[in-house]
């Protein structure tokens, strides 16, 4: 009984810290954390699946009609891959509705936070680690 | 608790609490084995663990230490910056250096104990330390003149003994002043002596202890980390790098992001 108290003891601690700070490889201080913008209709420009963090290029129509582009930082390829993205999950030409903490200066940058495709899939990137913090 | 009820709140917790690894580790998860007991001076093998282990807070720093201290501007932790204002010199993909590789982007690791000396593998940027085991002494006159001289190291000069069956004991000096301690920032002189402690808990359980002894920084050892390391269910590394070019396209890329309003 008490090895395995020590051992569940062990692999918690193990899961955990493994866990927690898995997407914070890079700073996320020029982001708002407590915002949350949604993009709707966002047409993929571009989109870089790479290290350190991906890089995806959006064009938005705002509430006047004109596009503006948006540019988010997402997570690496291998956090991503935890959430069940592959390379191929967002590609240029999709459109996708797309939630995001904005930048604190008012740019058009952000740090992605979800994804909805038009098939109604639904993509996270750390989602689930933040709600385990 | 009964073994099922057990195994089932860890197979639980881990599908909510989703780790940093590659799916495929997580798949192979040895989560619902029970480990067996630790093999004999043997740590060999691929370990997982976390991006960032997390740290112990420092004792005082020396009035130099201070200084390096507040001359970095980090991406991570309580002074953190935005990309477009650090100096940590892995924003360029610069190498980690030692104690940095120990303590941030630790995912996946490996050991081969080869004659002579044990090899640490390690995942990130795809580096390997030399760790001596043949009763070589460690260098005393590194960046020292003279033409016997050893020259300072990102990663320093490494020896390792065993300590008892199960605990493998690296230390390591002659570092160069190019790196960092850690995400944080903090720093280490040429002077620092740092001692590994990896104790093999049980077959599955790696357990990393690190210890900076640098009196021209710290005014006392600096006990920086206790992390446990899982044994990879998948014994090979994924390939993680640093690319130069892409992690300057990141970062100017996302300057605007951070500048004032």
């Amino acid at each position: 009984m008490r090895t395995r108290i020590v051992a569940f003891a062990i692999t918690m601690t193990v899961v955990t810290l493994t866990a927690a700070p898995g997407f914070a490889h890079h700073s996320d201080v020029a982001y708002d954390q407590a915002k949350r913008t949604t993009l709707k209709d966002a047409k993929v420009i571009s989109y870089a699946w790479r290290n350190p963090h991906g890089i995806m290029v959006l064009d938005v129509k705002d509430e006047t009609g004109e596009v503006v582009r948006w540019t988010l930082e997402t997570g690496s390829p291998s956090s991503l891959m935890t959430d069940g993205w592959t390379k191929n999950s967002v590609v240029a030409g999709d459109v996708i509705t797309v939630d995001a903490n904005p930048a604190r200066n008012g740019t058009k940058f952000g740090r992605l936070l979800r994804v909805t495709k038009a098939d109604g899939t639904v993509l996270t990137w750390g989602e689930r680690n933040r709600a385990s913090q | 608790m009964k073994t099922g009820a057990y195994l089932s709140v860890v197979i639980a917790f881990s599908l909510i609490a989703t780790p940093a690894l590659a799916q495929r580790q997580q798949q192979a998860s040895a989560a619902t084995k029970a480990a067996g007991p630790a093999p004999r001076r043997d740590i060999s093998g691929h370990w997982l663990g976390p991006v960032s282990p997390r740290k112990e807070p420092p004792p005082p720093m020396t009035a130099l230490g201070q200084q390096l201290f507040d001359a970095t501007k980090p991406l991570q932790g309580p002074r953190a910056v935005p990309i477009a204002q650090t100096n940590d010199p892995l924003v360029t993909c610069n190498p980690m250096g030692f104690p940095r590789s120990a303590l941030f982007e630790t995912r996946g690791f490996a050991f081969e104990h080869v004659p002579r000396r044990t090899l640490q593998l390690l995942q990130y940027q795809r580096i390997w330390r030399e760790i001596w085991t043949d009763g070589r002494p460690l260098p005393t006159s590194v960046g020292a003149p003279g033409k016997d001289a050893r020259d300072p190291r990102y990663y320093g000069y490494s020896v390792g003994t065993w300590a008892d069956d199960y605990t493998f004991v690296v230390t390591t000096t002659g570092f160069n002043e190019d790196a960092w301690v850690d995400e944080r920032g903090y720093p280490r002189s040429m002077d620092a002596k740092i001692e590994e402690r990896y104790r093999r808990i049980d077959r599955d359980h790696l357990e990393l202890s690190v210890t900076i002894d640098d009196p021209k920084i710290y005014t006392k050892p600096y006990f920086v980390v206790k992390q446990v390391y899982t044994w990879a269910p998948v014994q090979e590394f994924e390939e993680q790098l640093c690319i130069p070019s892409e992690a300057l396209e990141y970062r100017e890329t996302f300057r605007p992001a951070g500048t004032e309003k």
